[in-house]
């Protein structure tokens, strides 16, 4: 493409103003023709890197990189309503976000944003699961008069992304569009729906398995298996429907512990703040890595 | 808008650099997000037969065009790979090796200086391993890291540590009554608890973005373990790459 068929510069040619005038108007309107754009295609070196399809990339490491776990940093489960997210941080206070810089990154009508986030993590129950208002628990049947303790497994820590639209100051992250912030009130707890969760990744707060189940009784108490280190992972993609919007920061932020909850029919993800005391997540490095790309 | 250059020359006064880099920033400008569609002619010029049809790299298992290369590998429908300790330090709790991954791998042929997304997933099967050679993790703690490289294995830890996501061993420490990995009573074979309730049976993924020059590059997944054997059950790698 833009292959413009002047004659070169020669040795005793003359160079004024008006033939450098010409070399620059010799792109008109009538060379966006079959030659130009068909015969000379556009797989030609000058547009090498120019981000004509690919807009923006970066990638950056997230929380605290100690792949071995000699240190990590702790999250306390949530208890007071309506709880703020806690950014992934290195465990000093900074908070691992990823900046666009000054100008930020003009999200634009024609482009898609993808996003994509790991977290090594370890989520410790802690003791209330069996609370009476923890959302997770029931009795089961022990087939001798009695009954045992039983749980869900339904129990999560929530990761999922915010941004800054603001400015370059980046103190104003909200939840990316079609992410709620959780503080949606839903007969009385924290929560949200499940359409709201786009830039959502769970990871559970706990494995207990029923021991030696008999013919729909539980004669044995549930068992609390270890969960140990593991990893969760988490994609989000954005098209502007119009307009444009220029975004200066992203971040994985984590909220917990979370639990399935209905209401009136819907389904939604609250907070299982009984549960939540005394429970915590533990978390080392990841990654975050983000690509804008023209779609037309 | 047609493309009008914002400087206009004349005889007598100086021309600038700063003139000349003008009108050309202003044309690139414009061959790259200013031709409306008036600026074209509207008569046909062009046929799918013009457009320069992608090449299919069937070892790789990817497709390369104008703009890049797109496609990848997987496991398939029995395409089993391994990670084991006997590679990555003998699981000595110490040792920080990483070495990759057979067949998890995709090579592709770079013919300029791109942005690449390496897209990545992995199920393992952790364990059982009670070995009770010395210098090693305890039986219940031991654990094996995949990591993306770029280029040579070795970087997985030089340059990717930081993407490392891990699984861990069978455990068998929370059931009552239960004290090896592996079924002893005789007739029985395989593990004694199910892999996902033991914790060994992982689902990971990641996204390794990075920007290369031209040539032949390789991404792919190692590993650092310190279990005797890891199965890595299900796989899959895949690439992005974008010359514009």
């Amino acid at each position: 493409m833009s292959r413009i068929t002047d004659s070169p510069v020669k040795d005793g040619d003359s160079l004024d103003a008006a033939s450098l005038n010409t070399r620059f108007a010799s792109y008109t309107q009538t060379d966006l023709n079959q030659f130009n754009h068909r015969d000379a295609a556009h797989d030609l070196p000058q547009f090498v890197n120019t981000g004509f399809m690919l807009t923006h990339a970066q990638s950056q490491e997230i929380g605290l990189n100690n792949w071995k776990h000699s240190s990590s940093v702790t999250l306390n489960g949530m208890t007071t309503m309506p709880a703020d997210a806690s950014p992934v941080n290195n465990g000093s206070g900074t908070v691992t976000e990823m900046s666009f810089g000054a100008l930020g990154i003009n999200i634009t009508q024609d482009e898609v944003f993808r996003a994509y986030w790991n977290l090594s993590v370890f989520a410790t129950a802690g003791s209330n699961w069996d609370n009476a208002s923890s959302l997770g628990f029931y009795t089961f049947a022990d087939g001798s008069g009695g009954t045992k303790k039983a749980w869900t497994w339904g129990a999560v820590w929530v990761t999922y992304l915010e941004w800054d639209v603001t400015s370059n100051s980046r103190t104003s992250y909200v939840a990316v569009p079609g992410q709620s912030d959780f503080k949606t009130v839903i007969a009385g707890k924290y929560g949200a729906a499940l359409g709201d969760m786009q830039a959502s990744a769970v990871v559970p707060a706990d494995l207990r398995f029923a021991d030696d189940p008999n013919a729909g009784k539980l004669p044995r108490a549930s068992i609390l298996t270890v969960q140990r280190w593991r990893g969760v992972s988490g994609a989000w993609f954005y098209t502007r429907p119009s307009g444009n919007v220029t975004c200066y920061g992203l971040r994985v932020v984590i909220k917990g512990i979370m639990h399935p909850f209905n209401n009136g029919g819907n389904n939604y993800l609250v907070h299982d703040t009984a549960y939540s005391d005394g429970a915590s997540l533990s978390y080392n490095g990841g990654n975050l890595a983000v690509l804008k790309q023209r779609v037309k | 808008m047609s493309y009008t250059p914002p400087n206009t020359f004349a005889d007598g006064t100086i021309c600038t650099s700063a003139a000349l880099e003008g009108n050309a920033e202003a044309l690139r400008v414009y061959l790259h997000r200013g031709i409306v569609p008036a600026d074209v002619e509207v008569a046909k010029w062009i046929d799918t037969r013009h457009i320069q049809p992608p090449a299919y790299k069937p070892y790789a298992g990817v497709q390369h065009g104008v703009t890049g290369h797109q496609g990848g590998n997987n496991s398939g429908m029995v395409r089993l790979t391994f990670c084991t300790k006997y590679l990555t330090g003998q699981g000595r709790a110490a040792s920080q090796s990483f070495e990759a991954i057979p067949g998890t791998a995709v090579t592709i042929d770079l013919r300029r200086s791109c942005t690449v997304a390496f897209h990545y997933w992995y199920e393992l099967e952790c364990g059982p391993d009670a070995s009770t050679a010395g210098q090693q993790e305890t039986a219940d703690n031991r654990a094996v890291w995949v990591a993306p490289y770029f280029g040579e294995p070795s970087t997985a830890y030089s340059s990717y540590r930081g993407h490392a996501q891990e699984g861990r061993t069978l455990s068998v420490a929370v059931v009552p009554g239960v004290t090896t990995p592996w079924e002893t009573t005789p007739g029985r074979i395989g593990a004694v608890i199910p892999y996902p309730v033991g914790g060994a049976y992982q689902s990971r993924d990641g996204v390794l973005v990075k920007t290369s020059t031209s040539g032949r590059v390789t991404f792919g997944l190692a590993s650092h373990s310190q279990i005797d054997r890891v199965a890595v059950v299900n796989w899959g790698v895949a690439i992005e790459s974008f010359y514009l």
